[in-house]
C-alpha cells in the first residue's frame, strides 16, 4: 500500500462496505414495504392522511416538534413505554411508510407521540395544549405556540367558533377575549390526531402479550361451547 | 491484562534506553494483546449477531427470535369460529356507525374500542343494547354522546348477536380480551326482556348488574 | 517562499472563516428557550458542524497535505470559490432553518436549496482534491497522510450519499432515519476521528518529526475505524422501529469500535513514551489527552448503551446527545482550535501567548466536560423517570431540568472559551497583518457580522 491508487481503492471499498451494510441493505429490505390490509377489520394500514393532516405534518416539522418528542414506542421488555400508555405495541418500520420524513425524534423531553391520536381524541384539548401547555401540565417546559392563534375580544353574543378555545378554558388572563386557532394550528392538531400506530399485523404482534393468550383461551372456550 | 501492561512497559523502557531500534520494532508490530482482542472480539461479534439478529429477517423485531416464532404469533381462526362470523356481522351491521377501527365518530357515535361498556365484567348490558337499542345521553371514555342506536332483535338471532359481541369483546386489534359471549346468554336475556319495546337509556342499564 | 506564502494565505483564510463562523457557537446560549428549541437547536447545530467543524477540518487537512510536504498549493481560486459557495449556502440554510424550512432530519436540516449549494461546493472541493491534491505527496507510508486524505475524501462522499438518501430522493419512512444515522456516525466517529486523530498525532509528534511511532497500530486503527465505525451507525437506532438484525449488528460494531480506540490509545501512549525518552516536552499534552479522553468516553458510552439493562434506561434520553456532544465539543472542537493554533503559529510565524491559548482551551474543555456530564447524568435520570410509569411527565421534566442546567452552564463556558480564542485570533491577525490580506479580511468581517445577525 505504498502508492496512492491501492490506497484510494481500499478506502473507497471500506466506506462503500459500511454504506452498503447500513444504508443499501435496509433499503433493499424495507424499501418495498407496502401497507397491509388488517384482516379482522378490513382497514388498510397505515391509512392515508387527510390533506389537512399532511399540512399539519409540515408544521410539525417546521416547528421542530421532533426535537422533544419521539414517535417511536419500545416493546414492554425495553422500558415502560407501553405501561405509560404510549402505545399498545412497539412501533415497526411499516408504521412510517407514509411519513416523509419520518420524524422519529431521538430524545424524550416530553411524552412519546406515536399514538397521540389514540389516547387523545379531543381537538380542543390539544389546541389548548399548544396555546398554553402549562394550563394542562403545570411546570411544563413545552414552549407556547401562541403564534398559531388569534386572540381577539370576545363578541358580545358569545363565540361562533366551534373550536374557539375561549369557550373551553377558564384562564383568568384571557377573560373577555377569545382565542381562535389559525389554520396552521388546526392542521397541526389534525395531524396530531392522526398519529396512530396501534393496528396489529404480522410483525407487530407483541411478543409476550398476556392478553393474547387470554383472548386465545377465551376463543377456545367460545368454540368449545355448542 | 498484566502481560499487556508489562509489554507496554517493556516497550517504553526499550525506548528509554535505545529509541532508534525500538522504534523500528514498533513500526512492524501489532501488540499481541490487541491482535488477540481483535480475534476474540470478531468471534464474539459473529456469535452475538448470529444469535440475536433474527436471521436478518425484516419481520423480526425482538432480540433472539426467529421469523417462524413471529409468524406463529399471528392468531388464526377457522371460518366457523364466532370471531370470524362476528367480524363479518360487524362489518355488515355495526361498522357504519362505530367504524372498523372501533373508535366511532367523535361527538356522534361512541367508540367500542376500549369502551368501558364493552369491556364490562359481563355482557348483560351490551346484549340488552344490541337487542333493544339505546337512546339518550351516554358517557363513553369520558366523552358524552347522544344519538340513538337501533334495536337488532328482529334482525339478528341469538347466535349472531353472540358472535358479533364476542368479536367486539375479544377483538385483539382493539386490545380487547374480555370473556366471549355465548348464544345461551343472549337467549336468556332475550326471554327476560321479551316484553320490552322501547330503547334503553344509560340510567336504566346502569341499574342492571354487569354480570350474573 | 512561494509555497509558504500560499499556505499562509489559505490557512489564514480558513482561520478567518473559523473566527467568523465560530461566533455561531454562542447561539447555543439561547437554546434553552429562545426562539423555540425546535428551530434554534438544529440551526445552531448545523452552524457549528457545517460552519466550523467541516470547513476547518478540510482546511487543516489541506494544510497537512501541502505544508506537510512543502508543495505549493495549486489552483487556490478553485478552492476559494468552493469555500465561498459553502459559506453562502450555509448562511442561507441557517436562516432557512430558523424560518422553519428545516428538513426535519436531524443533522441534515439545512433546507434543500441551501444544501444543494453545499453539495456543489463540496463537489468542487473534491474534484480539486482529486485533481491536484495528489501531486507532491509520494510518501504513502506515512499514516498521517492517510488521515488527511481520509478527511478530504470522506466528507463529500458521506454528505452526498446522505443527502441523496434522505433529503432529495426521499426514501420511504424509516429509511431516512437509517441514512441519517449513517451520516452522523460517519461524520462524528469516522470523519471526526480521522481528522482529530490526525491532527493530534501530527501535532504531538512535533511538526518536524517525519516518522511516526507504531505505524502498524495506526494502520490497524484506520481500517477498523472505517469498518466498525460506520456500521456502528445501527447502534443509534436502538429501540426504534427497525428489524432486530440492524440493532444486533450495530451493537456488535459499537463494541468492536473499542478496538480502534485501544489502538489509538496505545499509539499515543508509546508516542508520549518516546517523547519523554527524548526529553522533548510536548506543548499542550493536556489538550491531546483530554480530547482523546472525550473520544474514548463517547465510544465507551456508546458501547455500554448496547447492554440491554443500560439501553432500556438510556434510550431516547439525553444520553445519546451526550455521546454526540462528547465527540463534537469535547473531541472535535478543541482539536480544531488546537490545529488552528498550530497552523497559525507555524506558518504565519505569529506568536501566541501560551497562557491565553491554554485558558481558552481549558474553558472549552471544562465546558465540554460539564455538557457531557450533565447530559449523561440527565439522560440516566430522565430514562429512569420515563421507565417508571408512576412518575408523571412533569416530575421527569423537573428531575432532568437540574442536569440540563448544568449542560447550559457548560455551554456558557464553552462559548467563553471560544470567544476568548476568537479574540486572540483576531488580535494575532491584527498584529501580523500584511497589506494583501486587509481587503480580504474586511470582507470576512462583514460576513462574520452577517452570520451573527443570522444567528440572532
Amino acid at each position: 500500500m505504498t502508492s496512492r491508487y491501492p490506497f484510494l481503492l481500499f478506502f473507497a471499498l471500506a466506506i462503500a462496505a459500511s454504506w452498503l451494510v447500513v444504508v443499501v441493505w435496509p433499503h433493499l429490505q424495507l424499501g418495498g414495504l407496502e401497507p397491509v390490509t388488517i384482516e379482522e377489520t378490513g382497514v388498510v394500514y397505515p391509512p392515508i392522511r387527510s390533506g389537512e393532516a399532511l399540512v399539519g405534518a409540515e408544521i410539525y416539522r417546521s416547528l421542530g416538534c421532533q426535537y422533544c418528542h419521539t414517535r417511536q414506542v419500545r416493546p414492554s421488555t425495553m422500558g415502560a413505554d407501553i405501561a405509560r400508555g404510549w402505545g399498545r405495541r412497539r412501533t415497526v418500520a411499516r408504521d412510517y411508510i407514509r411519513d416523509q420524513p419520518p420524524m422519529l425524534g431521538s430524545v424524550r423531553f416530553g411524552p412519546d407521540l406515536a399514538n397521540l391520536g389514540c389516547r387523545e381524541t379531543n381537538a380542543a384539548a390539544l389546541l389548548l395544549r399548544l396555546y398554553k401547555p402549562s394550563a394542562i401540565v403545570p411546570l411544563s417546559t413545552m414552549p407556547s405556540y401562541r403564534h398559531l392563534f388569534h386572540v381577539r375580544p370576545a363578541p358580545a353574543g358569545g363565540s361562533e367558533w366551534r373550536n374557539s378555545l375561549a369557550l373551553r378554558m377558564n384562564l383568568s388572563s384571557d377573560q373577555g377575549s377569545e382565542v381562535i386557532p389559525r389554520a396552521e394550528a388546526r392542521a397541526l392538531v389534525s395531524y396530531l390526531l392522526s398519529l396512530k400506530a396501534d393496528e396489529l399485523f404480522l410483525e407487530a404482534y407483541p411478543r409476550e402479550d398476556l392478553q393474547t393468550t387470554n383472548s386465545a383461551r377465551g376463543m377456545d372456550k367460545a368454540r368449545a361451547l355448542p | 491484562m498484566t502481560h499487556v501492561c508489562k509489554q507496554m512497559l517493556g516497550d517504553q523502557q526499550g525506548a528509554n534506553s535505545n529509541p532508534r531500534t525500538v522504534k523500528q520494532g514498533h513500526r512492524n508490530r501489532l501488540p499481541v494483546w490487541l491482535a488477540t482482542m481483535t480475534v476474540v472480539g470478531l468471534a464474539w461479534a459473529v456469535f452475538y449477531v448470529a444469535r440475536n439478529a433474527g436471521a436478518f429477517s425484516p419481520i423480526v423485531y425482538e432480540m433472539g427470535e426467529n421469523p417462524a416464532e413471529v409468524r406463529a404469533r399471528v392468531p388464526r381462526d377457522d371460518a366457523m369460529s364466532p370471531m370470524h362470523r362476528g367480524r363479518k356481522l360487524y362489518g355488515t351491521y355495526c361498522a357504519a356507525c362505530h367504524q372498523w377501527h372501533g373508535r366511532g365518530i367523535p361527538e356522534q357515535f361512541p367508540p367500542l374500542a376500549q369502551s368501558e361498556w364493552i369491556l364490562a365484567g359481563g355482557p348483560n348490558r351490551v346484549i340488552r343494547i344490541v337487542l333493544h337499542g339505546m337512546d339518550g345521553p351516554v358517557t363513553v371514555r369520558g366523552q358524552e354522546y347522544n344519538s340513538p342506536m337501533l334495536p337488532w332483535r328482529e334482525v339478528l338471532n341469538d347466535e349472531e348477536i353472540a358472535s358479533v359481541l364476542t368479536f367486539v369483546r375479544c377483538n385483539k386489534q382493539w386490545n380487547h380480551a374480555a370473556e366471549p359471549v355465548t348464544p345461551e346468554q343472549v337467549r336468556q336475556i332475550r326471554s327476560l326482556t321479551a316484553d320490552r319495546a322501547s330503547y334503553w337509556t344509560a340510567e336504566e342499564l346502569n341499574s342492571v348488574p354487569e354480570s350474573d | 517562499m512561494l509555497a509558504v506564502a500560499t499556505c499562509w494565505l489559505v490557512v489564514s483564510v480558513f482561520a478567518m472563516a473559523l473566527a467568523s463562523i465560530k461566533l455561531n457557537a454562542p447561539e447555543f446560549l439561547g437554546t434553552s428557550c429562545f426562539l423555540s428549541y425546535g428551530r434554534l437547536q438544529p440551526a445552531a447545530l448545523n452552524a457549528l458542524v457545517f460552519g466550523f467543524c467541516v470547513p476547518v477540518g478540510h482546511a487543516v487537512a489541506v494544510w497537512g497535505l501541502f505544508a506537510g510536504t512543502g508543495a505549493p498549493l495549486p489552483r487556490k481560486d478553485v478552492m476559494l470559490t468552493s469555500w465561498a459557495v459553502w459559506n453562502v449556502g450555509l448562511l442561507i440554510g441557517t436562516i432557512g432553518i430558523l424560518r422553519g424550512d428545516g428538513t426535519g432530519i436531524e443533522w441534515l436540516e439545512l433546507p434543500g436549496y441551501a444544501s444543494r449549494m453545499l453539495i456543489v461546493s463540496v463537489l468542487i472541493f473534491a474534484v480539486w482534491v482529486l485533481r491536484s491534491g495528489w501531486r507532491g505527496c509520494n510518501d504513502w507510508n506515512d499514516v498521517r497522510l492517510w488521515w488527511c486524505v481520509g478527511v478530504l475524501l470522506l466528507f463529500p462522499w458521506i454528505y452526498g450519499a446522505a443527502l441523496v438518501g434522505s433529503v432529495y430522493a426521499q426514501v420511504r419512512g424509516v429509511l431516512a432515519a437509517v441514512t441519517q444515522a449513517w451520516f452522523v456516525q460517519m461524520l462524528l466517529v469516522v470523519w471526526g476521528g480521522f481528522f482529530a486523530l490526525g491532527v493530534l498525532l501530527s501535532y504531538s509528534t512535533g511538526t518536524g518529526a517525519q516518522t511516526l511511532v507504531s505505524d502498524r497500530v495506526a494502520r490497524f486503527a484506520f481500517w477498523t475505524l472505517v469498518l466498525f465505525g460506520g456500521v456502528g451507525a445501527f447502534q443509534r437506532l436502538q429501540g426504534g422501529p427497525f428489524p432486530v438484525w440492524m440493532i444486533a449488528v450495530g451493537n456488535a460494531s459499537a463494541v468492536l469500535c473499542l478496538l480502534p480506540l485501544c489502538a489509538v490509545l496505545i499509539s499515543f501512549r508509546s508516542m508520549f513514551g518516546e517523547q519523554r525518552a527524548k526529553g522533548k516536552t510536548v506543548g499542550s499534552r493536556g489538550i491531546v489527552v483530554s480530547a482523546l479522553g472525550f473520544y474514548g468516553l463517547a465510544l465507551v458510552l456508546a458501547a455500554v448503551s448496547c447492554f440491554h439493562s443500560v439501553g432500556r434506561v438510556v434510550q431516547f434520553t439525553t444520553y445519546r446527545q451526550a455521546i454526540d456532544m462528547s465527540l463534537l465539543i469535547g473531541f472535535l472542537v478543541p482539536s480544531l482550535l488546537y490545529a488552528i493554533h498550530g497552523i497559525m503559529q507555524i506558518d504565519a510565524g505569529l506568536r501566541w501567548s501560551g497562557q491565553g491559548l491554554q485558558r481558552a482551551l481549558f474553558l472549552t474543555v471544562a465546558g465540554g466536560a460539564l455538557i457531557v456530564a450533565g447530559l449523561v447524568i440527565g439522560g440516566v435520570v430522565q430514562g429512569v423517570g420515563w421507565n417508571d410509569p408512576a412518575v408523571s411527565v412533569a416530575d421527569v421534566t423537573r428531575r432532568t431540568g437540574k442536569w440540563l442546567d448544568m449542560t447550559a452552564a457548560g455551554w456558557v463556558l464553552v462559548s467563553c472559551g471560544i470567544v476568548w480564542f476568537a479574540v486572540q485570533v483576531c488580535m494575532l491577525i491584527a498584529g501580523g497583518f500584511r497589506l494583501i490580506l486587509w481587503p480580504v479580511a474586511r470582507v470576512w468581517f462583514q460576513a462574520d457580522i452577517a452570520e451573527k445577525e443570522a444567528g440572532a
